[in-house]
């Protein structure tokens, strides 16, 4: 039988190799996550393993009757949210400011796919908080009360972003001329 | 039934959230309603766009990058414990020497005995005027007890003071010990320290 995340915490907190196996559960899950609130797929892999990294050292404090992956989501989006204001700042700094979808890795690369290209900037003029909850809805597959964990808000809160964000997107696209 | 409030229905149903009465209700909505059938193409049509999303994949090895940033981070931390552990042990020595102070003091002639023998000294050369002696004799006599009296109430703040010092360094040990025997079973120690 599949250990649990939260056995996993307790032996882990022992045992640092145990950590390994949390690790490879949630990294794909935290990837993409963070790559489509981010767009760059380069700067999503330093992101993701920062998370992991904070995660591990906040281990002690992690309560144990909280579960495990809406902690780690919220660490991942606090890192997406601190990554997009240092880029603004930056931005700021430098005058130059330059699209999300701008800066692509391989994987942007290899999408090669117009439809993809489009769908990921429509997601990313989202303003951050209605972007959050959206993805995590959708690419992460969290219920409401998980998003409303994650990101420490009412149910109420996610419920009504959630909803603006789909006809916000539904606008982008078609201003992406991928709807009517 | 306003709209609005079907906008709502419509994301639920999206979700597969909706209840069969809530589902009945959306649908009979929507055969009178061509705003809220548009809508409801839109946000789903947005829905699935969203999550056709190509899922995209860490490169293979990602994991031991991870752990590889997690190794780092030991010697930090047992550095850390180790300076917390100094900390302790310089407490510990600072009340053991509170404990032995009032031993030191004790090795000299304490001034309360000499005070005494001084009294008695002045009491056997002025015999003759034994009541003027008395009354010195007793004076001395209380500020022998309040002497006493000052330099145990000292002793017992040393005490006090050492021991406290004493039990948080213990307590510091302990925590240091516990999170080495941690650290043993976790396989840090011998290679962190190389690092450290």
């Amino acid at each position: 039988m599949r250990p649990s995340d939260e056995s996993l915490i307790q032996e882990a907190l022992l045992h640092r190799e145990a950590f390994t196996e949390l690790v490879l559960r949630y990294q794909d899950k935290i990837y993409n996550l963070v790559y489509r609130m981010t767009g760059d797929a380069e700067e999503s892999k330093d992101l993701v393993q920062e998370t992991f990294v904070r995660a591990f050292t906040a281990l002690r404090t992690f309560q144990q009757d909280a579960r495990f992956s809406p902690w780690l989501y919220r660490i991942a989006v606090n890192q997406c949210i601190n990554y997009q204001k240092r880029r603004r700042e930056h931005a700021l700094l430098s005058e130059d400011i330059v699209p999300d979808t701008n800066s692509r890795g391989p994987e942007a690369t290899a999408e090669q796919n117009e439809t993809q290209e489009r769908v990921q900037k429509a997601v990313l003029s989202l303003p951050q908080e209605y972007r959050a909850v959206i993805l995590l809805r959708h690419m992460s597959e969290l219920s409401y009360q998980e998003i409303a964990d994650t990101l420490q808000m009412p149910l109420g809160t996610v419920k009504v972003r959630l909803f603006r964000a789909r006809e916000m997107l539904h606008e982008r696209l078609v201003e992406e001329g991928m709807s009517e | 039934m306003k709209c609005d409030e079907f906008t709502e229905l419509i994301n639920l149903e999206i979700d597969g959230l909706l209840t069969a009465h809530q589902t009945e209700k959306l649908h009979s909505h929507l055969h009178s309603c061509p705003e809220c059938v548009a809508k409801r193409v839109a946000l789903r049509r947005a829905s699935r766009q969203l999550a056709a999303l190509k899922a995209v994949r860490l490169p293979p090895g990602f994991h031991r990058m991870v752990m590889a940033r997690i190794e780092e981070l030991a010697p930090e931390r047992i550095a850390h414990f180790g300076r917390n552990a100094l900390i302790g042990a310089v407490i510990g020595v600072l009340g053991f020497l509170l404990l032995l102070l009032p031993l030191l003091g004790h090795s000299s002639t304490p001034p309360a005995e000499l005070s005494v023998s001084q009294v008695e000294t002045e009491v056997e050369s002025d015999l003759p005027q034994i009541t003027p002696a008395v009354d010195d004799l007793t004076n001395a006599s209380v500020s022998i007890f309040d002497s006493v009296l000052q330099n145990t109430s000292a002793v017992r703040v040393e005490f006090i003071v050492g021991t406290c010092l004493i039990l948080v360094s213990m307590w510091a040990m302990f925590l240091y010990l516990i999170d080495q025997e941690e650290r043993t079973a976790a396989g840090y120690t011998a290679k962190d320290r190389q690092h450290a």
